[in-house]
């Protein structure tokens, strides 16, 4: 191919197609520079441009909708590596994109719900779409570049959105703190991408995988393991923080308390479900380099199932540190939130604890990764995909709704302190009932969608633990980790329960059929019908599964 | 020493470390130095911060005012911008170069379907007039389109008053007040 065929060939099939591809991501970036020009022209426009963000939002949902139609035919269409292959399309990014701009419709609502009138809403929404813009990168990610970039923009606007409250020592605290630790951990990352590109010779993600299974299959020297693995757990510092897993959580609980309670629910949340995207991608990129993210079929390069079966001690690699990280993120998590006082800080432990359960699938799936004499296996992987996506679509309104309740009873009463929270059973009984149900959807008891939650990622769990015994024990670690949280979260529950009124406080009455009792109604719902109706999201869950490996 | 030792990566390595080494003794080598020859007159007049007779005014860890850090910010984004420009630029010239020329090697030979070798000895380096107009509109479009984003946001940020050294207050004051302010000024000395 000459150079001339090459430009018509970018410039014409794949700049074309892979605009095509990134439409959501497009209507976000142009939403962005509508609500900025909006502000400019209108000078005399004083309110906050929320109907702007929602119309972009909605735009972007409905170009971006995961298939029209039946969902097999869509997958097969949708499949394909775009921008040269630094990007890949495919019904993992559509779904997991389409619970991203679910959640910041959703989101978007909450906030206008819960602050009103302050100055800075232009800059809150231009931050947040600017976010999810990055989270886009992040899930999509098929290039050492682009996870790098996706990284950073769906961060910086965080720690800007972390100090919102400038007036606020602790906002601007937490804000610090996050930026420093994210810097940092970024740092460490780029280092270990550089150590793992220039050990294998590309930043193309599959095309990495494919020249490690060459390298080991031709024998790979003990300097060359030590390069790339100290560069694997190098990218683990970077994607750890992102997912605030423990040893890197430390920002978490500081920036949730100092950040007010609807950006926590933003970081809690979105950024969350980016992380565990981008993981998930990563790993499926060394564990399955499948043909359809290269540019060009790899066949020429290593026949699939010899490279597959090559990546054997790869994937070894990857369930050890996901598995470990999980289970210490795991139990940290719901050990720490037990000394909690203030409800943000607890829920900062439970999204820790979280994030713990939602990294034993991405285990699970890598550790079902069979190859036989028969070929390769993966049919239990989806299942372990799917279970995770199941539990990020559950987690996105648990959480959401958490939070929500937090900033309605701060607007209310002025305290995010759980003491605060006593005997509001009286006064506001449909909000403590919404709060029950969240808090017990958390640990997961029936008949709410949390159960269900942890029901399939715990099931992928036990059919892992078949191939790989050592995953009982992440199974173990689990199961008692879901005993341990429901103290914590029963606690929350109690005192807004059973406590007495405290003298000092006036009791918020917040009747469910205001605007803000309908919100947190409409964000409980779907605890008590995800659990009834789950068929309704596993198709869509096994369809995200279905091209990743 | 042959030249495969000299550039694996250990020998890389101990060059670096030897390079660091001699620089950060050398600094120390010369303050070092320093101290033996110089004369030690320890006087009030001395020990002052500005010898040279300044006074110094305030102690030395005062804040800074926020308004330079946002100018440095601004200045970096531009900054960047600009070596972003760079090799788009580059490639803009390049390509209207190569096509100029082989439009001027088309008139000349009279042969339409003329094409620019670059590398003589390399067929698929060779660019097309087609290929180099396409290449030269690429990139002129990217630049727009990434310029014109900047742009709303540096109008943005204009709008929003952040050029202002002196931010503009909430309610303009009125002429009563800001005549005080100006005697005030005058008062302390400052031209008005």
């Amino acid at each position: 191919m000459n150079f001339n065929e090459l430009l018509q060939d970018v410039v014409q099939k794949d700049t074309l197609a892979s605009l095509r591809a990134v439409q959501p991501e497009l209507t976000l970036c142009a939403t962005i520079i509508a609500i900025l020009l909006a502000k400019i022209l209108i000078p005399a426009w004083k309110q906050s441009p929320f109907h702007l963000t929602v119309i972009g939002l909605a735009t972007a949902m409905f170009v971006g909708f995961p298939w029209h139609g039946s969902a097999a035919a869509a997958v097969s269409t949708l499949a394909q590596p775009i921008f040269t292959a630094s990007l890949v399309s495919d019904s993992f990014t559509t779904v997991v994109r389409f619970f991203l701009l679910t959640f910041a419709m959703l989101f978007a609502a909450f906030a206008e719900i819960s602050t009103d009138g302050e100055d800075d809403r232009t800059e809150f929404y231009v931050l947040i779409l600017g976010a999810l813009v990055g989270m886009c990168l992040m899930i999509s990610a098929n290039h050492v570049l682009i996870v790098l970039l996706g990284v950073e923009m769906a961060s910086v606007p965080c720690y800007v959105l972390a100090g919102l409250k400038r007036r606020q020592s602790k906002s601007s605290e937490a804000a610090l703190k996050y930026a420093v630790f994210g810097a940092g951990a970024a740092g460490v990352m780029m280092f270990g991408l550089s150590l793992l590109a220039g050990g294998l010779g590309t930043a193309h993600l599959p095309a990495m995988a494919a020249n490690l299974a060459k390298m080991i299959q031709g024998g790979i020297s003990p300097q060359q393991i030590t390069i790339l693995s100290l560069g694997g757990l190098m990218v683990m510092v970077g994607v750890g923080f992102k997912l605030s897993a423990v040893p890197f959580h430390f920002w978490a609980p500081d920036v949730f308390e100092g950040a007010t309670a609807e950006v926590a629910a933003f970081l809690s949340v979105a950024s969350k479900a980016a992380a565990l995207g981008l993981l998930m991608r990563l790993c499926s990129a060394f564990a399955f380099p499948a043909d359809m993210y290269f540019h060009s079929p790899i066949g020429e390069l290593l026949p699939q199932a010899s490279l597959i079966a090559a990546l054997a001690p790869v994937r070894q690699y990857i369930v050890a540190i996901v598995a470990v990280l999980a289970a210490v993120t795991c139990t940290f998590g719901n050990l720490a939130a037990y000394g909690q006082t203030n409800m943000k800080r607890l829920l900062a432990y439970s999204t820790i604890a979280h994030a713990g359960y939602m990294m034993m699938p991405v285990a699970a799936a890598v550790a079902l990764i069979r190859v036989g004499s028969d070929g390769v296996s993966v049919d239990g992987a989806r299942d372990a995909v799917a279970s995770l996506v199941t539990y990020i679509s559950i987690y996105l309104f648990m959480n959401l709704a958490a939070f929500a309740i937090v900033a309605f009873l701060r607007n209310a009463t002025g305290s995010e302190e759980i003491a605060d929270y006593a005997g509001l059973v009286r006064r506001s009984p449909g909000l403590t009932v919404c709060m029950a149900i969240v808090m017990f959807s958390l640990v997961g008891l029936p008949p709410l969608a949390g159960f269900q939650a942890k029901w399939v990622m715990f099931y992928s769990l036990i059919e892992a633990a078949h191939v790989c015994p050592a995953l009982w024990a992440l199974l173990s670690v689990g199961l008692l980790n879901t005993i341990l949280s429901l103290f914590y979260y029963l606690r929350v529950v109690r005192v807004m329960a059973l406590s007495p009124e405290p003298l000092y406080r006036e009791a918020p009455t917040i009747p469910l059929t205001s605007m803000v009792g309908m919100y947190c109604g409409l964000l409980t719902a779907p605890m008590l019908l995800l659990f009834f109706a789950l068929d309704r999201v596993l198709p869509w869950a096994h369809a995200a599964a279905s091209t990743l490996f | 020493m042959n030249a495969i030792t000299q550039t694996s990566p250990t020998a890389i390595v101990a060059y670096l470390v030897l390079f660091a080494t001699i620089g950060i003794l050398f600094v120390f080598g010369c303050l070092l130095l320093g101290k033996f020859f110089r004369p030690r007159t320890p006087t009030a007049l001395k020990l002052e911060t500005y010898e040279c007779g300044e006074p110094s005014v305030g102690p030395g860890t005062v804040q800074f005012d926020l308004r330079f850090y946002v100018v440095a910010l601004l200045f970096l984004i531009f900054e960047v911008e600009v070596a972003l420009f760079f090799p788009t630029a580059t490639i803009f010239g390049a390509a209207t170069k190569a096509r100029r020329e082989a439009a001027q090697t088309a008139v000349s030979t009279a042969a339409p379907t003329a094409t620019l070798v670059v590398d003589k000895r390399d067929e698929r380096t060779a660019i097309s007039p087609e290929s180099a107009r396409t290449l030269a509109l690429v990139s002129m479009i990217d630049l727009g389109a990434f310029f014109a984003v900047l742009l709303v946001g540096f109008a943005f940020i204009w709008r929003r008053g952040d050029l202002n050294w002196v931010r503009a207050v909430r309610h303009p004051a009125t002429s009563a007040e800001a005549n005080a302010a100006a005697l005030r000024l005058r008062q302390d000395g400052f031209p008005t």
